[in-house]
């Protein structure tokens, strides 16, 4: 990252706990220790926003993580990337905001209006792969590195209708049962089936064009 | 194609891969899967394209470990 676009990060995260100063066992100083924690604050904070009912409570959910990643930079042994174990932490502050609030909106509409016939153009009459539509392309390990493709998933997720993002990751990120989202989000089960499984096409079709362009 | 299983069409088959992310399929439907899979190229392709995806978020949202 830029030291301009760093500096205009640093501002929105809260000066560091002192305690940590003492346990930054990978970064130079204090001031690299929030600049590294400030790369990966863009991320977590639309991640939050997609779950927190309020701007304030994903901020929030933002700023502890934050905070906890500070204090608990020791245990932070990089095995899993630093984006990984931020979000990690992240999940379990959105799970406490939400179990804290029941955030629910009642009768929040999804507007997903996406045309059940969103992915006719991939199949034949026959509902088979169309020849023409379907992409083969396969990521294969050593096609590019992990950051790269990681980063096309990201876009692709990026795409989604904020609706059907929300409900997306409420099951692949936060991890709740079917029933547990219907409950929250007044969708019913046939609804969440398909939502789910447009999330997923729209990232697959994502995908395989972004490896495509890898090769 | 054994006789006794019905045929998925290659559409129904992405709707099954998508299911089996939140639950377990039956028996049934696992072997309908199967058996698509074992005579569809193309579906042999796409499932091995979401299983990558799959595992690619299973990372990005630290549902796993890193690959």
């Amino acid at each position: 990252m830029s030291a301009s676009l760093s500096n205009k990060l640093m501002p929105a995260i809260p000066a560091p706990p002192p305690a940590c100063a003492n346990d930054m066992h990978s970064v130079a100083s204090e001031a690299d220790l929030w600049q590294t924690l400030a790369t990966e604050r863009p991320f977590l904070l639309r991640l939050a926003r997609l779950q927190l009912a309020s701007s304030a409570d994903a901020e929030d959910a933002v700023q502890d993580t934050l905070i906890g990643a500070a204090r608990g930079w020791r245990s932070f042994e990089g095995r899993s990337g630093l984006r990984s174990w931020l979000t990690g932490i992240l999940r379990n502050k959105i799970v406490d905001a939400i179990r804290r609030r029941r955030f629910v909106q009642p009768g929040m509409p999804f507007d997903d209006a996406a045309p059940a016939t969103e992915f006719d153009e991939l199949f034949n009459a026959d509902d088979a792969w169309h020849p023409e539509a379907f992409i083969d392309t396969v990521c294969g390990a050593s096609m590019a590195a992990q950051r790269q493709l990681l980063d096309i998933v990201e876009l692709c997720m990026n795409r989604l209708p904020p609706e059907t993002a929300r409900l997306f990751l409420m099951r692949e990120y936060l991890g709740m049962d079917l029933m547990e989202i219907e409950e929250s989000c007044a969708v019913t089960s046939g609804n969440l089936r398909v939502m789910l499984y447009r999330a997923r096409m729209r990232l697959r079709e994502c995908a395989v064009r972004g490896w495509g362009e890898l090769e | 194609m054994k006789p006794s299983i019905k045929q998925l069409t290659c559409r129904a088959t992405t709707h099954l891969v998508s299911d089996a992310r939140d639950r377990t399929l039956a028996p049934e439907e696992a072997a309908q899967l199967s058996d698509h899979l074992e005579g569809c190229g193309a579906c042999r392709i796409a499932s091995r394209q979401f299983e990558q995806l799959f595992a690619h978020l299973d990372t990005l949202l630290a549902r796993k470990p890193e690959l």
